[in-house]
């Protein structure tokens, strides 16, 4: 059984990715990285904006379920790197929940795969999400 | 034998509880019909079920001390 933990406690740090892109400036047979990064909107339902969104999961099912997300990408794609990060708890509006980063030799695969690993991580991964207003009202989203 | 039933996302407010164990249940469509007596509130939900982190329909037999996971629609991202 696979025990890699994709989940990030709060929002996921833009100086993370960074360092992330930078991890992989010595592997040189990488010609081309995606990355698709999820932010919280404030969206307004019934006169009040989202303040912020909380995370939760069933997570052991969950990572999982993010494994077989990446070894299909891997069966499918000729990719050479593909990492998943996804928050748990709260994330303010404005800050990142999703970080998918994968790189292949060319553009056209990694850009293929990544459209089918955020559908995958949209439908697949048990995860879900509590609104919660600028006046500390909370509405669950369902999808 | 006992069950042990974790609810997520907006159904552990509909049942006001994260967990729960339910005795005497034999497979999915009897402890369903278990859980709406107990919580009707449920039927106005749309869910879906694992057992042990597997998703099963509702013919699928139980066994002592199953986890099983009620699942609104999952909304990650």
């Amino acid at each position: 059984m696979n025990a890699r933990n994709y989940f990030i406690q709060g929002a996921i740090d833009p100086v993370f990715i960074g360092e992330q892109i930078a991890k992989h400036s010595s592997k040189h047979d990488i010609g081309a990285h995606s990355i698709f990064l999820g932010q919280v909107r404030a969206d307004e339902k019934v006169g009040k904006h989202v303040a912020g969104i909380e995370y939760s999961a069933y997570e052991d099912m969950a990572n999982q379920a993010f494994s077989k997300i990446r070894e299909e990408a891997f069966e499918q794609w000729p990719l050479n790197c593909l990492h998943i990060y996804h928050s748990t708890g709260l994330v303010k509006t404005g800050e990142l929940s999703l970080f998918v980063f994968c790189s292949s030799g060319h553009r056209k695969e990694s850009i293929k795969a990544m459209k089918q690993i955020v559908e995958g991580i949209k439908h697949k991964v048990p995860i879900w999400k509590k609104e919660i207003m600028e006046d500390e009202s909370v509405h669950w989203v369902q999808e | 034998m006992q069950v042990n039933v974790i609810f997520f996302g907006v159904l552990s407010d509909v049942v006001g509880k994260n967990m729960l164990t339910i005795q005497d249940t034999g497979n999915m469509t009897d402890l369903k019909s278990k859980l709406i007596t107990n919580y009707p509130n449920l039927k106005d939900y749309t869910y879906r079920m694992a057992v042990n982190q597997q998703m099963v329909e509702d013919n699928y037999l139980l066994f002592d001390n199953d986890s099983v996971a009620v699942m609104p629609p999952f909304a990650g991202g």
